[in-house]
């Protein structure tokens, strides 16, 4: 018998169908594919999702953990707060003693060289040294003025004592020009001394003034 | 996204037409959908029948629609045999020279199916104990043929199946759900054949071929009404515009009187009284047919109520879907959803 089946087949119903000469008919099915886009889609949102959620969760959980060290610093911070303003002022007052130690000219030194340097007929009555603000360029900057006055026997001397006051290293400062100006006064008849004063003006910068010379 | 559930297509055809039941699956319970016929314009009229099929059913792109299909190739055969002793009947040799002597069936170029006769399950040598044996088949080339012609269709056959024994197993289903007692003579009548059955009480207890068939009348037709020839009579036979409730006997006394012979040898044998006909295969408008040979007879026509012995197999109409009118030759298609062995299987426990 050609019919070799061997499975059992519903009662009256055998099947004469030759599998041989059937055709191919299966199908590639590709429905999983987009089930499976779907699906890993629906995962890696729901995955995104979670981390985005777990990472606010645990951002909050950092800012109210800062918030709390922010609020236990807050009264250290005060306290530091206030001890850098007051180290500012005292810084400040530091500053100002170094600037005012820093003159180039130190009263007591100059004094005791300018009485050194002094001629013989020359008499000081009165010296002065003080700041003055000077314009150079567009400028104000720091100088020194320094005011002698006295009386001189003769002109000579009081021309020696100025030249020696100008070549000397005394006044000739770095960082600032030096002017010298005199004035005279008519001489005493009586004594024939002649009263004079000179306006002595250390100018910020190298560069002498013009226009110098006497009165 | 995801794919609706395959659709079920049964097909039973016959040279006259195609009958055809679209369901919601393959599996019981199963709801049939749509119910359509479609009428053969010629033998080989596959773009007639490729069409109908692809208005029931949605091919979805595809070359084929899987189907489970009822055929009648030609040469097919249904043969009652009862062997000597149990014994004998699990001797395959002996049951092969049996086909080839007594029936003339060569089992080498044909295939066969050894059915138990009392509940047509299937024959295994090694466990059945039966020697009531139904052997049913056909050439193997005509059903090579049908299938070439099935998948010409675009049916993709899952299951094909022999129309003739199908629906005998559905008759028998029948009489046993309407407890028709009385043995029922079945009658498949084709253009070229005839195949007579006698089913008792859910088993075949005769099953003998006529060599004969629906042509045998065309001669006669045209004597009786003086046509022109043998194609003028075919015409009219089939054109359902005559009345034949005069000369249907004269023109199926041939048929009658085989019938009568095997109807009147099985009672005599077995006394018991043959009370019902049942017709299958035939047309609708050849039904004047089934009742004339019923009268001739002195026998009822099996007049099936589908719808109950439907539900009963697991199987319900959809919306739509109405059994009331439909005949006989409709068992046919229904037989191929039926599994008989369930009810069997119930009956047992």
């Amino acid at each position: 018998m050609s019919r070799g089946k061997k499975e059992i087949q519903p009662h009256w119903r055998p099947n004469f169908v030759d599998p041989a000469e059937l055709p191919d008919i299966k199908v590639i099915r590709t429905g999983f594919i987009i089930n499976f886009i779907a699906v890993t889609l629906a995962l890696v949102v729901t995955f995104w999702l979670i981390q985005r959620e777990y990472q606010a969760r645990a951002l909050s959980q950092t800012i109210a953990t800062m918030e709390q060290q922010i609020a236990l610093a807050k009264a250290v911070d005060s306290e530091n707060l206030a001890l850098s303003r007051d180290f500012r002022k005292v810084a400040e007052h530091i500053i100002e003693v170094g600037k005012f130690l820093e003159v180039p000219i130190e009263p007591h030194d100059f004094f005791v060289s300018l009485s050194k340097i002094k001629p013989d007929d020359l008499l000081f009555r009165s010296i002065s040294l003080g700041e003055e603000v000077f314009k150079v360029g567009n400028k104000n900057q720091l100088g020194y003025r320094i005011s002698i006055s006295g009386d001189a026997k003769n002109l000579t001397v009081l021309d020696d004592f100025k030249n020696t006051l100008e070549s000397g290293e005394l006044l000739n400062l770095d960082g600032f020009s030096l002017d010298i100006r005199e004035a005279l006064q008519g001489r005493d008849a009586e004594t024939g001394i002649f009263p004079y004063q000179l306006s002595i003006q250390l100018i910020p910068g190298d560069k002498k003034p013009e226009g110098k010379g006497g009165a | 996204m995801l794919n609706s559930k395959a659709k079920g297509l049964y097909l039973d055809i016959s040279e006259f037409s195609v009958l055809a039941a679209r369901t919601s699956g393959f599996k019981l319970p199963i709801t049939i959908e749509a119910l359509e016929e479609y009428s053969l314009k010629s033998p080989d009229d596959v773009d007639g029948v490729r069409a109908f099929i692809e208005g029931l059913v949605d091919f979805k792109g595809s070359s084929y629609f899987v189907s489970r299909a009822g055929v009648y190739p030609s040469g097919g055969f249904v043969r009652y045999f009862e062997a000597e002793s149990v014994h004998k009947a699990k001797d395959l040799a002996y049951l092969s020279e049996v086909l080839k002597t007594d029936f003339g069936v060569d089992p080498e170029s044909n295939q066969v199916a050894i059915l138990d006769a009392n509940n047509g399950s299937d024959f295994d040598p090694k466990s059945s104990l039966t020697k009531q044996l139904v052997f049913c088949g056909a050439p193997t080339a005509a059903f090579q043929a049908k299938q070439k012609e099935l998948l010409q269709c675009g049916v993709y056959p899952e299951r094909m199946e022999l129309s003739t024994i199908t629906t005998l197993g559905g008759i028998s289903d029948y009489a046993k759900f309407h407890c028709l007692n009385n043995p029922i003579l079945c009658l498949e009548i084709t253009s070229t054949s005839a195949n007579i059955f006698i089913m008792n009480r859910g088993k075949i207890d005769v099953a003998r071929a006529v060599p004969f068939g629906l042509d045998s009348i065309f001669p006669l037709l045209q004597k009786e009404l003086g046509l022109k020839d043998e194609s003028s009579a075919r015409k009219l036979f089939y054109s359902n515009t005559f009345d034949f409730a005069e000369i249907g006997p004269k023109l199926l006394r041939r048929m009658t009187k085989e019938l009568q012979a095997s109807a009147g040898f099985y009672e005599v044998q077995t006394g018991l009284t043959i009370e019902n006909v049942f017709t299958s295969v035939l047309p609708k408008n050849l039904s004047w047919v089934a009742k004339t040979l019923a009268d001739s007879l002195g026998l009822g026509i099996v007049k099936p109520d589908l719808e109950k012995w439907l539900e009963s197999l697991n199987i319900e109409g959809g919306e739509g879907v109405d059994f009331s009118n439909m005949g006989s030759r409709w068992m046919s298609l229904f037989s191929l959803m039926g599994e008989f062995h369930l009810r069997e299987e119930a009956e047992d426990e």
